[in-house]
């Protein structure tokens, strides 16, 4: 006997009710969530590419994606994390392809200095940011995970689908270049 | 001194980033107090990470946003929901078939709808998309000139004035192959909204007030085209606009 359970169309009722809210819910979550993220995904695209033309196509490939699949965003989650890990994706498969057809791999910064920041702002800042962008691309992005967008260790090894003790020596090896840098520059100047 | 597990450098960033456990952590604070090599090798390792996240929060303020917004704007209105939309419908659908009650109904928030379409839109605007457009009345005037042409409803700059609004623009978009025209509004605090018109072919119908991606919309049918306002949280405001705007239009 069911005596607990709900008559099928109660039930029924009851689930498309928190379906149309979950999907009412995650279209606006995304769409009003993107346009306030479009600096930080900007800046994350931007590190990702090394070149500012690509990381505009890049931030867009990724909304339109995001948006394609904002039913399958699950509300309660962070959006910043899940816009990132889908620019990443296209970002992979993008270069996949490239690689594919024109038979090259990883393309590297050409150019370091290529985050122009306004004039006035911090010259050691601008310095520190044209090191960082020198790193290799693994590195840079762990860099920019862990200390700028605040991921733990483990949530970087997710985002980008390596073991956490990867996460740990790419940033050890990003601080040894860092510091190594600082070094050489202190050693020039004095 | 016998150090019971070697130190690697990843523990040592590890402890720099306060991510090790509080055992390890105790231990590594232990073995820096007398141990110089270590101490040499942490301090290799010992980076500033808040000029770093300094450095990176410069990037943020030089991102072009304004561009990337227009692009996605106009991609957004060529994409057309045609995957999501149709499947909120028919659980609306479904929902009004097993007796739901909700404060838009099916008919509001059918599937190609052309006002889920200008809704779509309208949630990416804010306040600098619009803040820096228009006040120049020849621009407005050609700009009304050259959309409403294109409607072909003839419809002056003063008619789509309205009381607490300021007028910023005209735009022509496209829904489904139809021209849609798009008048763009902001309100005192900022608030943008939107007055857009389309030919429908519908029956003559009242302003109706609801909800669309949580932005308050009034909408209505008059002579075969389409009407809506909106923008905002408050229904009030829009259906205020709407009934200035269906006496004159």
């Amino acid at each position: 006997m069911h005596v607990r359970s709900q008559p099928p169309r109660l039930r029924a009722r009851r689930d498309n009710l928190r379906q149309i809210a979950t999907l009412i819910r995650s279209t606006d979550t995304v769409r009003d969530g993107l346009d306030r993220l479009l600096p930080r995904l900007w800046r994350f695209c931007l590190v990702l590419t090394g070149n500012h033309s690509t990381a505009d196509d890049l931030v867009q490939a990724a909304c339109l994606r995001a948006l394609e699949r904002e039913d399958q965003f699950e509300v309660g989650t962070r959006l910043d994390h899940w816009v990132f890990r889908i620019a990443q994706t296209v970002w992979l498969n993008q270069l996949r392809a490239d690689k594919i057809r024109r038979g090259r791999g990883l393309v590297p910064v050409e150019d370091a200095g290529l985050v122009d920041l306004h004039a006035e702002s911090n010259l050691y800042l601008a310095e520190v940011l044209s090191d960082i962008m020198t790193l290799p691309e693994a590195q840079r992005m762990t860099v920019l995970l862990v200390y700028v967008e605040g991921y733990s260790y483990k949530e970087a090894a997710e985002h980008l689908d390596i073991p956490v003790g990867t996460v740990m020596s790419r940033l050890a090896g990003a601080r040894g270049r860092l510091s190594a840098m600082r070094d050489k520059a202190n050693r020039d100047q004095g | 001194m016998i150090q019971s597990v070697p130190i690697t450098d990843e523990e040592l960033v590890a402890y720099l980033d306060g991510a090790l456990d509080l055992e390890r952590h105790r231990e590594i604070e232990a073995a820096l107090a007398h141990d110089e090599l270590l101490a040499a090798r942490i301090a290799r390792l010992d980076i500033d990470t808040d000029s770093i996240r300094a450095a990176f929060g410069a990037i943020e303020d030089v991102a072009p946003v304004a561009q990337l917004r227009t692009r996605l704007e106009q991609d957004l209105s060529r994409m057309r929901r045609v995957r999501q939309w149709p499947r909120i419908a028919a659980a609306l659908i479904v929902g009004a078939g097993l007796g739901l009650g909700m404060g838009l109904g099916p008919a509001f928030l059918a599937a190609k709808d052309w006002r889920v379409a200008v809704a779509d839109y309208q949630v990416l605007y804010t306040t600098a998309t619009l803040a820096s457009i228009g006040g120049d009345a020849a621009n407005q005037r050609g700009e009304v000139a050259t959309v409403t042409g294109k409607l072909q409803l003839p419809i002056a700059v003063d008619a789509l004035q309205v009381a607490g609004l300021t007028f910023k623009r005209a735009q022509l978009l496209q829904f489904e192959g139809q021209p849609l025209a798009q008048f763009a509004y902001l309100d005192q605090a900022g608030t943008p909204f939107a007055f857009c018109v389309t030919r429908t072919g519908n029956a003559d119908s009242e302003i109706q007030t609801g909800k669309l991606h949580g932005l308050s919309a009034a909408s209505w049918n008059k002579n075969g085209y389409g009407f809506i306002v909106i923008g905002g949280t408050q229904d009030e405001t829009v259906r205020r606009a709407a009934v200035v705007l269906q006496a004159r239009i």
